[in-house]
């Protein structure tokens, strides 16, 4: 089992943090940390900041599947 | 600038279905949605409405529709149960990549949160089973949240979408605005298109030495309009193409390069010559576990090309040895320009081999049974060669399936209507009836088991009552066949719940209005189908099947495509198709 640091930029709107952790719940995997802060004055746009704990073989398809919902923006990964 | 004359929410959200080209919606009124209804009809110009008569069979009907047409699909539901009702479609939409926008009403937003009269957290429900989803609770959102969701459905890899709309919207007065401009920075529908050179790529592959390659192409084929340029693309390179099951009719099925349908249940020659190739090729699938069977084994000595819109799939069940991330169209058109020729004359005498020794095509391969009960297989081909293979037909789930995607002969693209990916039961006759409703030059045919047609059979009324010349087939066995074939042969014959008491079909389909026959023999057969041909309405036979004749090939789950049983005692009896029987107790569906 590996940690995982993963950013993601996000539109600042209700529900985006549900539609991610549903996604990633999805796979059976914890989230070790999680924080959520703006990164614009107009408040447009979050950065989540998590930790998930998953397999090497698992997490580039969790992260694509991730992306792939439409109020992600930008998604990025590296083992901690 | 003159100032914009204002519209109640209600007028807007009709306006905007219209300008997103809505031509058809399946919906089924209720307190939260009655100031839409209100309004409705006078847009009867632009959008047909059909009422279901359960939201399941509207969000079928709906996708029946959509994958017949390429349109985007409308089925709309009240708040509470109406929205709840149509989860089972979403989900299906979901699997199977169609673009249908689904429209439930949520009670006014002082009440959300408090368990009011029929209220469900429903966007809270559908989240992981829709490509996006939308809680409308601003009229002046309306029309740029209509104009996104048709976009989402339609775009990249298709999908369904979710509207959730708070009642208060409908009574909102906003101006009107026309062609809003988008909001979608995270949504890309065609990722970042391959380069050349990948695609040149496939041609190192191709000129390897004792090279044994097949193309696998599944439903992306037909949502990227690509049939053209796969046929090019094989006829290229000489390499047999099989397909998935919901890819069937992208191919033509005459052509001497089609070599079947591959899976649990596909065609012998299919699965083995994918369980022997070294080069798969997959076009727009996603490597289903129906379809690779034991995967260690399927992609053992393997290599594999796979060619995706969605970078998610790409990776997801094995890693492509040349992954080519785009649109089908695109990528083998360019290919063809691309690459040079080549052959594999020592793999197609092997093919051609499999061919004549497993009877290709042929239902006679299925177990003569001595009963006098009629062979599902034999029916299904009988109603090819009726239908000339130009009917659009929708299966519903289990046997019947089965032997649709093998023995009804497909001539066209977009004909073939299945739940694949989520396997529900009561998608055939909902779906059949979207279908004929989306192309009504069309004949289309509903095939169903009893125990499947069961689960939506009170979209009989609809059919009716809008006179739509759905013509279903019922294959009667008083079982659930699938279960029972799995029960024969993996549970000792024990026929756990999967017996039933049917009604008189041809009485219920009576108390329609709607011609029924009942059927025993062939010739009678013949008969009731010409008949129902002859109707100019929906019309029901029922057709008494054997309830043991059992679907073959047969690759048991968690097994390797090349274990194919062929019959009965391959299964029963014969050592060589072992298989791990805890593992298949053991969750493995």
């Amino acid at each position: 089992m590996n940690l995982y640091k993963v950013t993601l930029r996000v539109r600042n709107e209700a529900g985006v943090l549900a539609r991610i952790t549903t996604r990633i719940r999805k796979f059976q995997i914890n989230i070790r940390s999680l924080d959520v802060a703006p990164i614009d004055d107009k408040e447009k746009f979050s950065d989540i900041h998590m930790v998930l704990e998953t397999e090497k073989d698992d997490i580039d398809t969790i992260m694509k599947k991730t992306e792939a919902l439409i109020p992600v923006v930008e998604v990025t990964y590296k083992l901690q | 600038m003159t100032k914009k004359e204002k519209k109640l929410g209600s007028d807007i959200f009709c306006q905007a279905l219209a300008d997103s080209g809505v031509e058809l919606m399946f919906g089924i009124p209720g307190g939260v949605v009655l100031p839409l209804y209100d309004k409705i009809n006078k847009y009867g110009h632009h959008i047909k409405h059909i009422l279901p008569r359960h939201e399941q069979g509207g969000g079928f009907a709906a996708d029946g529709y959509a994958r017949v047409t390429g349109k985007v699909g409308v089925a709309l539901g009240t708040s509470g149960p109406g929205a709840t009702n149509l989860m089972t479609s979403i989900a299906n939409s979901m699997m199977d990549s169609i673009p249908v926008v689904y429209i439930t009403g949520q009670v006014v937003e002082d009440f959300i949160g408090t368990d009011a009269f029929q209220e469900t957290d429903v966007l809270g429900m559908t989240m992981p089973i829709v490509k996006h989803s939308y809680l409308l609770n601003k009229a002046k959102n309306i029309t740029r949240k209509v104009k996104e969701a048709f976009y989402l459905a339609g775009t990249g890899r298709p999908g369904p979408v979710h509207l959730d709309i708070v009642k208060d919207v409908w009574f909102e007065e906003v101006p009107y605005e026309k062609d809003p401009e988008m909001i979608l920075p995270g949504y890309n529908p065609l990722p970042q298109r391959c380069k050349d050179s990948d695609i040149a790529g496939l041609d190192k592959l191709l000129a390897e030495n004792n090279l044994k390659p097949v193309i696998l192409a599944g439903h992306g084929i037909e949502q990227s309009h690509a049939q053209k340029e796969l046929v090019e693309f094989a006829e290229h390179h000489n390499i047999p193409v099989v397909n998935t099951l919901l890819g069937l009719g992208n191919f033509p099925q005459g052509h001497k390069l089609w070599a079947g349908m591959i899976g649990m249940h596909g065609d012998a020659v299919a699965n083995y010559a994918v369980h022997n190739a070294n080069l798969i090729i997959g076009v727009g699938c996603r490597f289903d576990d129906r379809i690779t069977g034991k995967l260690d084994v399927f992609t053992k000595g393997t290599k594999f090309v796979h060619i995706e819109i969605d970078p998610s799939e790409i990776g997801k069940i094995l890693e492509p040895d040349l992954p080519l991330l785009g649109d089908a169209k695109d990528i083998l058109s360019r290919a063809n320009q691309l690459l040079s020729k080549h052959e594999y004359s020592d793999w197609w005498l092997q093919i051609e081999k499999w061919k004549e020794e497993y009877g290709f095509l042929d239902f006679t391969l299925n177990p003569e049974n001595d009963t006098k009960l009629l062979s599902q297989a034999r029916i299904i081909n009988m109603l090819s060669e009726m239908t000339n293979g130009e009917a659009i037909i929708a299966s519903d789930v289990g046997r019947h399936q089965m032997w649709t995607a093998r023995f009804y002969r497909f001539k066209n693209s977009n004909s073939h209507l299945s739940s694949g990916g989520l396997g529900s039961m009561g998608y055939g006759m909902p779906a059949a009836m979207g279908a004929k409703l989306g192309k009504p030059e069309a004949e289309v045919w509903a095939i169903s088991g009893d125990g499947g047609f069961m689960m939506n059979v009170q979209e009989l009324g609809t059919l009716a009552e809008y006179n739509i010349p759905v013509k279903i087939a019922i294959m009667e066995d008083a079982s659930l066949g699938m279960v029972r074939q799995w029960q024969n042969l993996l549970f000792k014959g024990n026929l756990s719940h999967s017996e039933f008491q049917n009604p008189d079909f041809v009485k219920l389909a009576d108390s329609f209005g709607i011609p029924a026959w009942r059927v025993h023999t062939y010739e009678e057969a013949e008969k009731a189908i010409k008949a129902a041909q002859n109707v100019d309405g929906p019309t029901l036979i029922t057709f008494m099947v054997d309830p043991d004749e059992h679907v073959y090939p047969m690759v048991p789950p968690s097994t390797p495509l090349g274990n194919q049983a062929l019959r009965d005692e391959d299964l029963l009896k014969d050592k060589q198709h072992k298989y791990n029987e805890d593992e298949l107790v053991q969750g493995h569906t």
